[in-house]
């Protein structure tokens, strides 16, 4: 078990260090993010915006597409000069590599959070300090399902020229419960304050166990450099 | 194909055909005008086994899912592209007399109900397994793609139906039904079933020859495919 | 317009839509029957 722990630090480092030299990816992830808000604030118009209410919406697309590249690039890089051939070589489980690429995504994902979020509540004037916590459980378990599905089908979808668009296609519509789920949960908090809880928490944590499960197995069979 | 299966074929079409014409002369002919809704409500005899039959062809493609990623076979990818296409059809059809009802019964052509977002989401979900398919060029990579996506499309099916019950609710969830409307409902239930058997083995035979033109391969149906030398034409 | 109208109007649609996929895959049919393993292209995967 320490092992096996140890074996996903290891490739979770070695991605997040191979990032933090190239800072390839987060800068782009980043700015993207902070475009789409400025993008929809602009066209909503000053009415929708004061409301608030489109902020969780508008989080939401930007997480997306932010994630979406996010999980592209974790990908591409085990693809350059045969990367991925020497690490299913390495004595380890396939399921730790999943594993491992998983927290990289996941990780990445929270930074691109850490500064978007920020960014949408000054302009939209979203009122996160009435329920910042249920804010973040929420959207935790959003990510968990979101990276679980996007991981696995980065490693599903191979370097053909038209991956961008492609893995958007391919994990968008299949991460809609999660973004259902989620926003569903949000209005209840923000506009009704209600507490978090109940039925979309469980649909998000169903969502999360059954497709961190599924890649996990499936991983295993379609990897292939 | 021999004679024999062809005579099959057509036997089975002209026996479908003909019970799904009996069942819509049975719905607007003899089925009585349901109380509270009237006429209008003749839709449901089409609508809801459409809707279970929407259900039964994407577990095919479930099925016919990890059938390839298990054995690696091609005639899984065949048999899970055919009923994907058939779930969108059908779920299309779904959709579209769900909202000529609902405009009939709530005055408007949409609403965000949970039901409605239910098909819509399973639409798409479908709809981008078609799509997706043509931009991967490399045969084993496309059914290796989408066979995952089968697995993890179908799964997400009871994800969609339960999140969007967060949402409010104004569709009907069971209506009192009088024998003889049950009884149109299973006929129509049994034709549509027959249809969609159909569709789908119809589809996969036409797929099969494709992969087999596609791979170079002897054609499963020699007879009827004559493959000519490029010499030959002249 | 009345229920019945939109009955038979969701009816129809049924039928077009039906009908229409048949029409296509009986078409493939006949066009992959008359072509032969040489000039078999790259088709669309959208029928």
């Amino acid at each position: 078990m320490m092992q096996v722990i140890q074996q996903i630090a290891l490739l979770t480092g070695k991605d997040l260090r191979v990032e933090a030299r190239s800072r390839q990816t987060l800068g782009l992830v980043v700015v993207l993010g902070i475009l789409i808000v400025v993008v929809l604030g602009l066209g909503l118009g000053p009415q929708q915006v004061a409301s608030g209410q489109a902020a969780t919406a508008v989080l939401w697309v930007a997480y997306l597409f932010g994630g979406v590249l996010c999980f592209e690039k974790t990908m591409a890089v085990e693809r350059h000069d045969g990367a991925l051939a020497g690490l299913m070589l390495a004595p380890i489980d396939r399921g730790v590599i999943y594993a491992g690429k998983f927290i990289s995504n996941l990780v990445l994902m929270v930074a691109l959070a850490l500064v978007v979020t920020p960014v949408a509540v000054v302009m939209f004037g979203f009122d996160l300090s009435a329920a910042p916590w249920g804010f973040a459980l929420i959207m935790a378990g959003g990510f968990v399902g979101f990276a679980a599905v996007g991981t696995l089908f980065a490693a599903a979808v191979s370097s053909s020229r038209l991956q961008g668009g492609l893995l958007a296609m391919v994990v968008f519509p299949v991460s809609l419960p999660l973004v259902i789920a989620s926003t569903q949960m949000m209005l209840h908090l923000f506009r009704d304050g209600e507490p978090v809880g109940g039925a979309g928490l469980a649909v998000l944590l169903a969502f999360d166990a059954i497709y961190l499960v599924v890649s996990w197995l499936v991983f295993e069979v379609i990897l292939e450099p | 194909m021999t004679k024999l299966k062809k005579t099959l074929m057509t036997g089975y079409w002209l026996v479908t055909l003909a019970l799904f014409a009996f069942a819509i002369a049975v719905v607007f002919a003899w089925t009585p005008i349901e109380a509270t809704m009237g006429p209008v409500q003749k839709i449901f005899y089409l609508h809801l086994p459409i809707a279970i039959n929407t259900f039964l062809a994407c577990l095919v493609t479930f099925i016919a899912s990890v059938g390839y990623l298990w054995q690696r076979r091609q005639f899984w990818d065949d048999l899970a592209v055919s009923s994907a296409k058939v779930a969108v059809l059908l779920c299309s059809i779904v959709l579209l007399t769900g909202m000529i009802w609902g405009h009939s019964a709530w005055g408007r052509w949409w609403t965000w109900s949970p039901r409605l977002t239910f098909s819509l989401v399973l639409w798409l979900l479908y709809v981008a397994y078609l799509v997706i398919r043509p931009s991967i060029e490399s045969r084993e990579r496309r059914a290796l793609v989408s066979a995952v996506y089968g697995i993890v499309a179908f799964l997400d099916v009871p994800l969609v139906y339960l999140s969007v019950k967060l949402m409010p609710d104004i569709h009907p969830t069971s209506i009192q039904l009088a024998p003889e409307m049950k009884l149109t409902l299973l006929l129509c239930f049994v034709s549509v079933t027959l249809l969609t058997v159909g569709l789908i083995a119809a589809r996969y035979r036409l797929h099969r020859i494709e992969s087999a033109v596609g791979a170079g391969l002897d054609l499963p149906t020699p007879t009827k495919v004559p493959i000519t030398q490029p010499g030959d034409a002249a | 317009m009345n229920g019945t109208d939109y009955a038979v109007a969701a009816y129809l649609i049924t039928a077009l839509l039906l009908w229409g996929y048949a029409g296509s895959l009986w078409y493939s049919g006949l066009r992959m029957r008359n072509t032969d393993a040489n000039d078999a292209g790259p088709r669309s995967d959208m029928s």
